[in-house]
């Protein structure tokens, strides 16, 4: 039997164009990642150094690993499957890989749960750029008042200052449900025409501003961007030990770094990628169009990502600042920069109300729609997984994706160390763990001569044949020795809560950690039973012998 | 490219000490290469994908 004897159903939603698909996908890569996530781990992780650990790693894992997901979501949505059960199915007659497949359904899903409680802080903190609430605040206080710190809104002494975080979430969570409702290219597509435009008119302001700020006490900008691009500490990439008091991290903690902010950046990994890859027909092209997306979010992140927050703050705090600024999660956009802003005249006037309600609003605007365009791309596996494999329609399947985030959303905003938990599992070490199972399952099981081929199938390019001695045998070992190194250092402290990763477990945050894994542990457990009740169905048996078949 | 990335990156290896508090030639050469080569790639893709055009035999070379 031929590939071609299986028709994907009539109804399955399409992208309205190549634009719009691109303008999607990219949407997807560039979120928050990129102009938050990208300065603090450069900073932090051996700075020049960690630049060129960056770009080995977007060449020897990004670029291969993105091809193999658009390759494996094209071919899953040939057969009729918009998520990666189906997808891995397709690839092997092994029964038990629709389970593993589950994995990427419910990763992206747990990332969304945090990722849109963060994006609606975005949304908060423009409004109230934009109203003066931030004018004149200590914006260390202000972003404490607004969470509730470290203990979540359960730390407060009264729930009564919560009230604006949680409209905003529920703003937020409603826009994106309501853009879920509206299909691919009514919907998502739309919002990535309109958002990536504007996202990009607002960092290419924001950076003209920072280029341009006067100097203080013989600080600039362009000294800012030195932290990124001196080749002065190089030589840590290749030091077992400490490379010095500042930097205090060895080689393999700067490649590790730079490894994962290729996963996130990127969002390989997730199951994203394969979701709208599988809405292409047959024939599109699949290697130009992927490159385009990857050009464009190293565009933002490389060049307008590195060019923001980090000279910028360097100007103002000079380098202690910075240091400090960008070792925690979300202090460079909500503390550092507020308080940037408040310090840079703009127009030609003096700095004060009107530069923090022109600049922080572009700021936080351009990060919400950063995030928003990327939320909506992770919460698409779900979509089509309960529209694809368990038959509901797409208003139902919205409902369910909103009650399922409203509800594990909860104890991510009530309690402080959950939201921590989640984005080390989901979106940090699972990243590295799916991606090891995709690539497998792809280059090896399917076979790496099926998978160069489906690769090219349609290609308006031919990806220099390197790529496939990459893809066969060096993204694989990279990532199995990253997991290797893993299980060696880290997995047993963690596993057993002794160390939290990166730091240590506070009493508050360690209950917190608890119930980000059981919440975690939950939902796949759904899902997994899902994926049994839709095997039971018959709904993979039209594939499950299709490995076999293509192959003699 | 490949020459001006070699020197870069040789002589980033070869220095040592605390980091410059400005950009020195090393990090403008290397900044300048990489803003470059993303550039040139984000509208290499673009021109390409605007243009349109199927390879001859759609398959891999």
């Amino acid at each position: 039997m031929s590939t071609t004897d299986y028709a994907p159903p009539a109804e399955r939603e399409r992208w309205g164009s190549r634009l719009g698909l691109i303008l999607a996908m990219a949407g997807n890569a560039v979120g928050l990642g990129n102009f938050l996530r990208f300065p603090n781990q450069a900073v932090q992780n051996g700075q020049g150094a960690f630049m060129v650990a960056y770009f080995v790693s977007l060449l020897l894992l990004g670029i291969p690993l993105m091809w193999m997901e658009w390759g494996i979501g094209r071919r899953g949505g040939h057969f009729g499957f918009s998520t990666c059960p189906g997808m891995f199915q397709s690839l092997t007659r092994a029964k038990w890989v629709k389970y593993a497949g589950a994995i990427g359904v419910v990763m992206p899903l747990l990332i969304v749960i945090y990722y849109v409680y963060i994006e609606s802080w975005t949304l908060g903190y423009a409004v109230q750029s934009a109203t003066g609430q931030l004018t004149g605040e200590d914006p260390g206080a202000h972003f404490t008042n607004y969470l509730g710190g470290d203990g979540g809104f359960l730390g407060r002494e009264s729930l009564q200052g919560s009230w604006p975080a949680y409209t905003f979430f529920l703003v937020t969570m409603v826009v994106n449900l309501w853009v879920l409702s509206r299909g691919l290219s009514k919907g998502i597509e739309i919002i990535a025409k309109i958002g990536m435009p504007v996202l990009l008119l607002c960092a290419v302001a924001l950076v003209a501003r920072v280029l341009t700020l006067p100097d203080v006490e013989g600080r600039t900008a362009l000294d800012g961007l030195a932290i990124y691009w001196n080749p002065s500490q190089w030589k840590a990439l290749f030091d077992n030990g400490l490379a010095n008091d500042l930097f205090n991290k060895g080689s393999a903690a700067i490649w590790l770094a730079a490894a994962g902010q290729i996963f996130f950046t990127l969002s390989v990994g997730s199951g994203a990628i394969n979701t709208y890859a599988s809405y292409l027909t047959r024939d599109d092209d699949i290697a130009l169009t992927g490159l385009a997306t990857v050009s464009t979010n190293e565009f933002c992140e490389v060049v307008l990502g590195g060019t923001l927050a980090i000279p910028a703050a360097y100007v103002f705090t000079g380098m202690d600042g910075v240091m400090s600024a960008s070792s925690g999660n979300m202090g460079l956009a909500f503390i550092t920069m507020p308080s940037v802003f408040e310090q840079t005249p703009i127009f030609g006037g003096e700095a004060g109300a009107g530069s923090i309600a022109i600049l922080g609003t572009l700021w936080f605007g351009l990060l919400f729609v950063a995030g928003i365009t990327s939320s909506l791309a992770l919460s698409q596996p779900t979509m089509a997984f309960l529209q694809d494999t368990m038959g509901l329609t797409r208003r139902k399947a919205a409902m369910v994706v909103g009650l399922i985030i409203l509800l594990f959303v909860q104890p991510v905003i009530l309690m402080g160390g959950v939201l921590d938990e989640i984005d080390y599992w989901a979106g940090t070490f699972g990243l590295v763990l799916f991606s090891t199972v995709e690539v497998i399952l792809f280059m090896w099981v399917f076979g790496s001569d099926r998978a160069w081929k489906e690769i090219h199938h349609g290609s308006d390019i031919r990806i220099p044949r390197l790529f496939k001695f990459l893809m066969t045998w060096v993204t694989p070992f990279v990532l199995l020795a990253m997991l290797f190194l893993w299980g060696r250092d880290e997995m047993l402290p963690i596993l057993t809560f002794e160390a939290a990763p990166g730091g240590e477990y506070t009493e508050t945050t360690r209950t917190g950690a608890y119930v980000g894994r059981t919440l975690m542990l939950a939902l796949f457990a759904f899902f997994a039973i899902l994926v049994g009740v839709a095997a039971k169905r018959g709904r993979f048996s039209a594939v499950e012998d299709l490995p076999a078949e293509e192959a003699s | 490219m490949l020459p001006a990335l070699t020197a870069v990156l040789t002589v980033g290896l070869l220095q040592d000490g605390p980091p410059d508090p400005a950009m020195d030639t090393g990090g403008w050469v290397f900044m300048g290469l990489a803003w470059v080569t993303v550039g040139s790639l984000l509208v290499w893709s673009f021109v390409r994908v605007i243009t349109g055009g199927k390879s001859p035999d759609g398959e891999a070379g």
